[in-house]
């Protein structure tokens, strides 16, 4: 069932593309910071800012608004990139990203730009927050609020044993407005996550601590929306979306390399033209 | 005695037969009189309701009080959400473990965030006694202290952890108050007035004094008996209680030194990076004072009834004398 016109996935694949090559062109300006999450997630932000949040660009702490957490703050630049498109602030100041006195910090800080709904770096403890909002939000609204708190956490960010507090809180509250989009992208900083430390069965785990779980494509614009949709609707549980993506994806000389999950070493000569987003 | 603050009576006249109070049951009614106040005031507890008394709220409010079980690290994080959904949030747990073990939650998703979670870390210091230098928290004034935007508070009694965790719960920054487990003697009464940031002379010998006393948290009685029998053998010592350890109050610290010329400093705490450490780095600059440091040695504790430990670890009333009379021949 898809729910998506095809024009609308038309525009958001436009989107998307943009989106990608300026990510690229702002960590090459600021000379460092996350390539391969950041690309790797694009389509997953774009489909949030551009579809799925209930947001205003215009006004970002509207009170009314979803919130988005974004644990893995190191993919940062596609967060910032996403919201300069979607009219938060002028696409020009992504040219400032790592720079002295940006509001673009190299991880995000709340405080600095409007529409960051928290600091985020260390890894492991977003989810966390993301439970106490959502708590908070049950606490004034009931279980009929229809905010909704999305959460993006990195897979090799799951090591972390803190994400596991978090995980059997949230199943224990069922905090069914608690969407968790996991970036199944397999490579962290050190190797493939199945060789660092392996997450599989990263399914049954959840559904151990009482999540519901979805797989879907993070590059399919109507399988995510799909996932979405139904993780709007399931009430018993919060849900836990694995969207598999490709880390890089659409710089075609680093898709799937691990060794792009940062800058890549200096040792790696690259030309100029291959800086460019191919999809 | 200083008459303009109340100050328990028996401090004076009968200090042995003091009566006695645990603080945790003075913070334990200041979080209730706070919630009565501000529905915004929620409760979190990492499996230790009862020992930290946060009891008292969830039982009056139990739609505000939120179970963690034990996971202090994600309790921190929690909190800074619900804080930043407009909720003032206290987390409860023994010091050791918050802000101990969740130190780095503390920095980044409270400081760092900037949200006003208010750190309740219990069982701090060595009056802890039986369960040992574990759960023996002589390090948390450190870890708190270092964090920009924290205040960092160390109640004398019961009645002080009462005034500070309602003053507490109307700023808006983070704010980390230590408390020691059992009762302690009642150096304040209910009327004694205490403000966040103001340290306050608790005894004051006619004259001039030769020697200052800071001193924070249950060793102001102590501190205050060994200034009272020092000034029968006619060494005039002023005792200072620091309840607020940050922001420190720059100028009853600088005031003390000033006139003493000599000050020593009693916690239940490690010297290094505590109250130690922030009076002598407000002094170097203002004005240096001849120092001595009452305090952890850089050691950890260990079991013992409290009153052991204090004489171990030479906390009592007969070692602070000692060290104050070799200050004041020196």
């Amino acid at each position: 069932m898809s729910y998506l016109h095809s024009d609308k996935i038309k525009i958001l694949e436009t989107k998307a593309s943009e989106i990608r090559q300026a990510i690229i062109d702002s960590v090459l300006n600021a000379e460092s910071g996350h390539i391969a999450g950041a690309l790797g997630m694009t389509d997953v932000f774009v489909l949030l800012y551009f579809h799925t949040l209930k947001h205003n660009p215009k006004d970002p702490l509207w009170e009314e608004r979803d919130r988005l957490i974004l644990s893995n703050g190191h993919i940062c630049p596609a967060l910032y990139t996403t919201m300069a498109y979607a009219g938060y602030f002028p696409i020009e100041e992504l040219k400032t990203l790592r720079k002295f006195g940006s509001r673009l910090q190299g991880h995000p800080h709340r405080e600095f730009l409007p529409g960051i709904e928290t600091s985020s770096g260390p890894l492991g403890s977003g989810l966390s927050q993301a439970v106490g909002m959502t708590l908070a939000d049950r606490i004034d609204r009931g279980r009929s609020s229809n905010r909704f708190f999305y959460c993006l956490v990195g897979d090799g960010e799951l090591q972390e044993g803190q994400n596991w507090e978090a995980i059997q809180m949230a199943g224990k509250e069922r905090l069914h407005n608690l969407i968790v989009i996991v970036d199944r992208n397999n490579i962290q900083i050190d190797g493939f996550t199945e060789d660092v430390m392996p997450l599989e069965p990263l399914q049954d785990k959840f559904e151990a601590f009482n999540w519901h779980v979805i797989n879907a494509s993070g590059h399919d614009f109507d399988d995510l929306d799909d996932a979405i949709i139904q993780a709007q609707a399931v009430f018993a549980k919060p849900t836990v979306i694995i969207a598999h993506t490709i880390p890089s994806k659409g710089l075609g000389v680093a898709e799937r390399d691990f060794r792009w999950h940062g800058m890549p070493n200096k040792k790696i000569k690259i030309e100029k033209s291959k800086w460019k987003i191919t999809i | 005695m200083n008459n303009e603050l109340y100050l328990n009576p028996k401090l004076f006249s009968d200090s042995e037969n003091i009566e006695q109070m645990s603080m945790l049951q003075g913070f334990g009614e200041g979080l209730l009189a706070a919630g009565d106040h501000d529905k915004r005031i929620v409760a979190l507890s990492a499996d230790l309701r009862k020992s930290t008394k946060v009891d008292i709220f969830a039982n009056e409010y139990p739609e505000r009080f939120i179970e963690m079980g034990i996971a202090e690290q994600s309790m921190a994080s929690v909190a800074s959400g619900m804080a930043a959904m407009g909720k003032i949030p206290f987390i409860t747990s023994y010091a050791m473990f918050s802000p101990g073990r969740n130190w780095e939650q503390i920095r980044t998703t409270i400081c760092y965030n900037n949200v006003p979670v208010k750190i309740i870390g219990t069982h701090a210091g060595i009056l802890t006694g039986a369960d040992g230098g574990t759960h023996q928290a002589i390090e948390d004034i450190a870890l708190a202290r270092v964090l920009p935007r924290m205040t960092v508070l160390s109640p004398c009694d019961a009645n002080e952890a009462k005034s500070m965790t309602i003053q507490a719960a109307q700023t808006n920054n983070p704010v980390y108050i230590r408390i020691p487990r059992g009762d302690t003697p009642l150096v304040t009464t209910k009327e004694t007035p205490f403000e966040i940031g103001k340290a306050k002379i608790f005894f004051r010998p006619d004259g001039d004094a030769d020697i200052g006393v800071i001193v924070s948290g249950h060793l102001v009685y102590n501190a205050i008996r060994a200034a009272k029998e020092l000034d029968e053998e006619g060494i005039r010592v002023r005792v200072l209680n620091l309840s607020t350890i940050k922001p420190i109050d720059i100028d009853a610290v600088v005031a003390l030194a000033r006139q003493t010329g000599k000050i020593v400093t009693v916690e239940d705490h490690q010297i290094a990076g505590g109250v130690g450490s922030v009076v002598a780095e407000t002094l170097a600059s203002r004005a240096p004072a001849l120092m001595r440091f009452i305090g952890i040695q850089d050691v950890f504790g260990q079991s013992g009834r409290p009153e052991e430990l204090m004489l171990y670890y030479k906390m009592d009333i007969n070692s602070i004398k000692s060290v104050i009379r070799e200050l004041y021949e020196n």
